[in-house]
């Protein structure tokens, strides 16, 4: 490798070039050591002073509650292949469902501005490395709430909004019946997720073999289900309903499945944040909770503003953010504003016209099951406003 | 910093001041400025120059820390002794109660597994689609430049998910599965092909093959001598090989149980026995075979297109046939010179076989980024996932430098 | 028309009148088709076995491809999510911009390809596969396209093919400043389009075009950086060698899908903690130092080829090194690595699509979630038409670049 000539000291100074040259680099590295070293112990003392912040509180300075109203749009991660929840629509380009609803919901509370949201897709497979890496601020994603993701993970979840189960469904025309039937079968499942480890424990708890074949995504597990790759497909339920009702006609039409009746384990669906902020949190639940207790009230996204302005009893005004009958209103000291639940219900309307619109009778067409009111016998159970 | 005649100005200016300033010190006017001096800059410039990366690494690490603190974790590597419950579908002996680090080194022998019959079967069929390029035979010829430019200009994440979707579920399920004469099997569960398997005998019967080996390696030996002497053919092939095979037949037979072929069997959804390569196994490597093998194509044919056009036509006219051309002239000349580019074309190799993860084929990649999603370290784990890859590739130049050092000894001048 | 090759006085007159120079082969003795095939296809017995062989497999390969595609295959998947294929999620109501940009590109293509070009020779051959290729794209594209779009792109084509005879009529020589300016100023003035005016944010780019804006920006920005690189790893001072030779090596060392992992979940870390990147930018930013690194490593191989008495003659009439370098030895070292410069280029638009498994929706991952539902989950469709896209740009350039190669005599000078 060439490198062009001595360096240029001019007439006669070959030989002192060379002296000089060795002095050079011995003066340089030594230069080099001793700014490094002292730079280290710099180093050392600044991360000292630092530390010594830091352990001041767990709590990070600022709340991302404060960093998302400066920055004036909200991150969601989304999923965009499940119909229903989280699904990229080819016709509008747009990604729409359950989850993105509550991700407007939140912006509508926290924001002021429904719109003023930024969808992010995230795989299973990235959704919490995404989250601690702060590409996104709440994960709206049917994520299941868990301990260990609760504890070793640093996820914090807020309200559940939507109780769901593991199913399974196999094809109309096999021998099975319930899962107790499927042993030595092989069985599509998502990879990555909670799904592939309640398998394994339910059919481990039945003592069956089976094989699991994993995909990432839904498309591919739909092929091997097609080509008879494996005898059974098992998901959460509102999912399988949405392959069911969406499978195509030259498979032989929804009728061609059956949904097997196991409820394989809970899986309580929560929008999740990051651990340690609990400002944060307290704004993500109380807006969830907010459209429960909406609903609950029967304010609805039609209603609201006569509501706000002629509150029929003090839990809706309240809820409203206005006071009753010239009084003052309620401010629960969450960093949002007093009238939040307004913006809310006016963008998105209430709990259940969210699950009407994609996963309901407008949707999926799933009955409301464990996720109606708890005053109709379901789960959904509004923490009060007061 | 290069230096360059600049420095001539200072001091032709202050050699004219000198004749200037009569009386002054001889040793005040020799010197130049110093901030002119070159010596001088180059010493201040690497000073301020490694000054400013290590503040900027520090300021890095700072932030790092503090971002880790905020999330919960932490910087250091105990995580890897704790358990890891991830499920991984091939490899060597694990289970999901062990630790990262063990998970981790199994992803590393998938990943150096797909990387190593990868290298040697691109290898091969690159040679042949290479040689094909340049055959007189217009079909050959034309089928060969097509598969090149079509698999060189699509990208190889796009092949491998074809081949993996796209051919796995063409094929038949395990029951109405593909067989060859009962022994190998072939369906969307994957391949099975025989496998020797290692019995108690294995020691013994391998000092046998050593010791034929060295005989046979002596007969090599010998009859080369008997060719440098008398002129005549050598066949030494044909003398030391079946020399080779009468040791090993007599010492297996005298050992007894050393090596069976275990041969695999359909049992219900699975295959039991053999050697089992699982679909995703089966589409990445074809994948990165079929890509590789179209760049190590090209290189075949510009190393043989270099080779002077003289040497060929001095073979011609020596009387050779074109394949008695190909193989003593043209090849290991072109070999030397194809060296230094199949290098890179197999460090390439090696660093596609990351995109596994699209397949979900359990090695370094997809496992170490289950690992992150689970046990939150990204900064650990992605440092040691590049080093693994770092050493990976260092190995593979090592190997490589090492050959074409062999290969360009022999031949000097070239 | 002249029959034989022409002289030299013949071909530098030409050159100084700026006229295409005419090259002939000389004469062929046309060959009868049995003749053909007899010296092709069967010239021996393996020859001749080859060629039955080879035949009948791919015979019967590419019958089966045929009747796959044009009877079993469900290409409607394809037309129903064309949109999110080519653009993602970019708002259609804002797609005037990416035409507006596809518009700018064909013309400086159609010029590029004008000004490297030599005089059609239009054989009956040459005319035929064109006119069948022609055909065979205009009706796919009537097939997957309705009204106004396919005018629309059929414009397009126009532009490149009246830009190319603009630049021949014009005269290459002098075109060639303004063509290079004018892909220079492409690229700021394609991201202005795209995000300017109340435009579109950079997270809802998507689709083909996301792929096509991160290559070039990847391509644009490490060109200098990898220059850079290349310099400083052949630096005398010990400390920048040793540091540009370090950053070279671990970067080319691990494989860009770890980079974009690092990008991704690592990067943010060590940002200082008020300071956001959207995911793009930082993809960006990965695949940018990625490709410098491979391009320090290409100009290196240049700057070693270039001969030891340039730098000589350069000192010797007093160049200082930044002349030396700007004027003498870069413009050869980079002369003589444009054909493994193009290449590397090409295979940085080709890694874009590992986009598609860090979760940006780009052309492979609408591929890979776009047969849901009533598409029974057959891959083999989208995957073909995604890497068709590919297939075709990197065709084209590659081509291209073989073109440039033979024009600017790399390799012969």
């Amino acid at each position: 490798m060439f490198r062009p000539g001595p360096e240029g000291e001019g007439v006669g100074g070959a030989q002192d070039g060379r002296r000089g040259k060795m002095r050079t680099i011995s003066v340089t590295k030594v230069a080099v050591v001793a700014a490094v070293l002292a730079l280290v112990a710099a180093g050392c003392t600044r991360e000292e002073e630092r530390a010594e912040d830091g352990d001041a509180g767990q709590q990070p300075a600022q709340s991302l509650l404060q960093v998302v109203q400066d920055r004036g749009t909200l991150r969601c991660g989304v999923n965009e292949t499940v119909p229903g929840f989280g699904f990229l629509s080819p016709d509008t380009g747009e990604i729409e469902g359950f989850d993105i609803d509550f991700c407007r919901a939140i912006a509508a509370a926290v924001l002021g501005d429904a719109e003023a949201i930024e969808l992010m897709p995230v795989s299973a497979e990235e959704r919490f490395s995404a989250l601690r890496a702060g590409n996104y601020d709440v994960l709206v994603r049917n994520t299941t709430w868990t301990s260990s993701r609760d504890g070793t993970e640093g996820i914090a979840f807020a309200h559940v909004n939507f109780y769901d189960g593991q199913g399974m469904f196999v094809r109309a025309d096999s021998p099975y019946r319930r899962v107790a039937d499927m042993d030595g079968t092989a069985i599509c499942v998502t990879a990555g997720t909670t799904t592939e480890l309640n398998l394994a424990d339910y059919m481990a708890q039945l003592g069956l073999d089976y094989e699991a074949v994993t995909f990432e995504e839904n498309p591919q597990l739909q092929q091997a289900f097609t080509r008879g790759r494996c005898d059974g497909w098992t998901s959460d339920k509102s999912q399988l309903a949405g392959l069911i009702s969406a499978w195509p006609d030259e498979e032989g039409g929804p009728e061609s499945l059956r949904l097997l009746p196991d409820t394989m384990s809970k899986e309580p669906l929560t929008p999740a944040v990051l651990d340690g902020d609990s400002d944060w949190l307290d704004a993500v639940f109380w807006v969830v909770n907010g459209l429960i207790l909406a609903e609950e009230l029967g304010v609805t996204g039609g209603n609201v503003d006569e509501m706000a302005a002629d509150p029929p009893s003090a839990l809706v005004a309240s809820l409203l953010g206005v006071g009753l009958e010239g009084g003052a209103p309620l401010d629960s000291g969450l960093g949002l504003s007093v009238d939040f639940m307004q913006g809310v219900l006016r963008a998105v309307g209430n709990y259940g016209e969210i699950y009407d619109r994609h996963v309901g009778r407008d949707g999926l067409g799933l009955p409301r099951g464990l996720n109606a009111l708890w005053s109709d016998g379901g789960l959904q159970y509004a923490i009060p406003i007061r | 910093m290069w230096t360059g005649p600049g420095s001539l100005g200072p001091r032709l200016a202050h050699g004219l001041r000198f004749t200037e300033m009569a009386g002054s010190s001889v040793a005040e006017v020799q010197r130049a400025a110093i901030w002119r001096n070159v010596r001088f800059l180059r010493v201040v410039g690497q000073l301020v120059f490694a000054v400013v990366v290590v503040w900027a690494f520090r300021e890095l690490y700072l932030n790092l820390e503090y971002g880790v603190r905020r999330v919960g974790t932490d910087l250091s590597f105990d995580f890897l002794q704790t358990r890891s419950g991830i499920p991984i579908k091939e490899g060597i002996a694990y289970d999901p109660n062990q630790s990262y680090l063990r998970a981790y080194v199994v992803a590393v022998a998938n990943t150096v597994r797909v990387a190593g019959i990868g290298v040697v079967l691109a290898m091969l069929l690159g040679l042949v689609i290479g040689v094909a390029r340049l055959s007189p035979n217009w079909l050959v010829r034309k089928i060969a430049q097509v598969y090149v430019e079509v698999i060189r200009n699509t990208p190889v994440l796009i092949q491998i998910i074809f081949w993996y979707f796209g051919i796995l579920f063409a094929l038949p399920l395990i029951e109405g599965g593909l067989s060859l004469g009962g022994v190998a099997f072939l369906s969307q569960r994957g391949a099975a092909i025989p496998w020797p398997h290692i019995g108690e005998g294995a020691g013994a019967w391998g000092l046998w093959l050593l010791g034929g080996l060295v005989l046979a390696g002596a007969v090599w030996w010998w009859r080369t001598k008997v060719n440098e002497r008398t002129g005549r053919p050598h066949h030494r092939v044909l003398w030391s090989l079946p020399v080779l095979v009468a040791v090993a037949a007599v010492g297996y037979a005298i050992v007894g149980d050393a090596v069976r072929l275990d041969v695999p069997e359909v049992a219900g959804r699975l295959y039991r026995g053999g050697f089992q390569l699982s679909g995703e196994f089966t589409g990445i490597l074809v994948g990165l075979v079929i890509y590789t093998a179209a760049f190590i194509a090209e290189i075949v044919r510009g190393s043989i297109l270099a080779v002077d056009r003289g040497q060929k036509e001095a073979a011609q006219a020596l009387g050779l046939s074109p394949a008695q051309q190909l193989r003593f002239v043209v090849l290991p000349q072109a070999f030397r010179i194809a060296v230094p580019p199949l290098n890179s074309q197999f460090l390439n190799l090696t660093k596609n076989s990351s995109l596994a993860v699209a397949v979900a084929y359990p090695e370094l990649s997809s496992v170490s980024s289950t690992m992150i999603n689970q046990a939150g370290r990204p900064f650990q784990i992605t440092m040691l996932v590049m080093a693994t890859y770092l050493t990976m590739s260092l190995t593979i130049s090592f190997v490589m430098n090492v050959v074409n050092r062999v290969v360009t000894r022999k031949g000097e001048g070239r | 028309m002249m029959d034989r090759v022409p002289t030299e006085l013949e071909r530098v007159a030409a050159m100084l009148k700026e006229e295409p120079v005419v090259e002939f082969a000389p004469r062929r003795e046309p060959v009868a088709p049995s003749g053909w095939i007899r010296q092709n296809l069967f010239s021996g017995w393996f020859s001749g076995i080859l060629t039955i062989l080879v035949g009948a497999v791919v015979g019967y390969l590419g019958f089966g491809l045929l009747k796959w595609a044009f009877l079993t295959a469900d290409w409607t998947v394809i037309k129903a999510n064309l949109r999110l294929y080519m653009v993602g999620r970019f708002p259609p109501d804002e797609l005037w911009r990416v035409w507006a940009c596809v518009y700018l590109v064909t013309a400086l293509a159609g010029l590029s390809w004008g000004v490297t070009r030599k005089r059609l020779a239009w054989t009956v051959r040459k005319a035929a596969t064109r006119g069948a290729l022609a055909v065979l794209a205009l009706a796919s594209l009537a097939y997957l396209l309705d009204g106004v779009r396919i005018w629309v792109l059929v414009g397009a084509v126009v532009v490149i093919y009246a830009a190319a005879v603009m630049a021949g009529r014009l005269g290459a020589r002098r075109l060639h400043i303004p063509v290079i300016v004018g892909w220079v100023l492409a690229f700021p003035l394609i991201i202005l389009l795209l995000r300017g005016f109340g435009g579109v944010p950079p997270e809802r780019w998507g689709g083909f075009l996301l792929n096509v804006v991160v290559a070039v920006v990847g391509i644009v920005l490490s060109f200098p950086i990898g220059i850079v690189l290349a310099l400083g790893r052949r630096s005398s001072l010990p400390v920048i060698r040793v540091s540009c030779i370090g950053i070279i090596e671990f970067v080319r060392g691990a494989p860009l899908y770890t980079w974009l992992l690092f990008g991704l979940f690592v990067l943010p870390f060590l940002l200082p903690a008020g300071v956001v990147l959207p995911n793009i930018v930082r993809a960006m930013i990965v695949v940018t130092v990625f490709s410098s690194a491979y391009v320090a490593e290409i100009v290196r191989g240049g700057l070693q080829g270039v001969h030891l008495g340039q730098y000589e003659a350069a000192r010797a009439i007093g160049l200082s090194t930044t002349k030396m370098m700007a004027f003498i030895v870069l413009p050869q070292a980079l002369r003589s690595t444009i054909p493994a410069m193009i290449s590397h280029f090409i295979s940085l638009f080709k890694d874009t699509s590992l986009l598609a498994v860090i979760g940006f929706i780009e052309a492979l991952r609408i591929a890979r979630i776009a047969p849901q539902g009533q598409f029974s989950g057959d891959l083999r469709e989208t995957l073909i038409f995604a890497g068709l896209l590919f297939w075709m740009v990197a065709f084209a350039m590659s081509r291209w670049s073989q073109r440039l190669e033979r024009r600017l005599g790399v390799g012969e000078r």
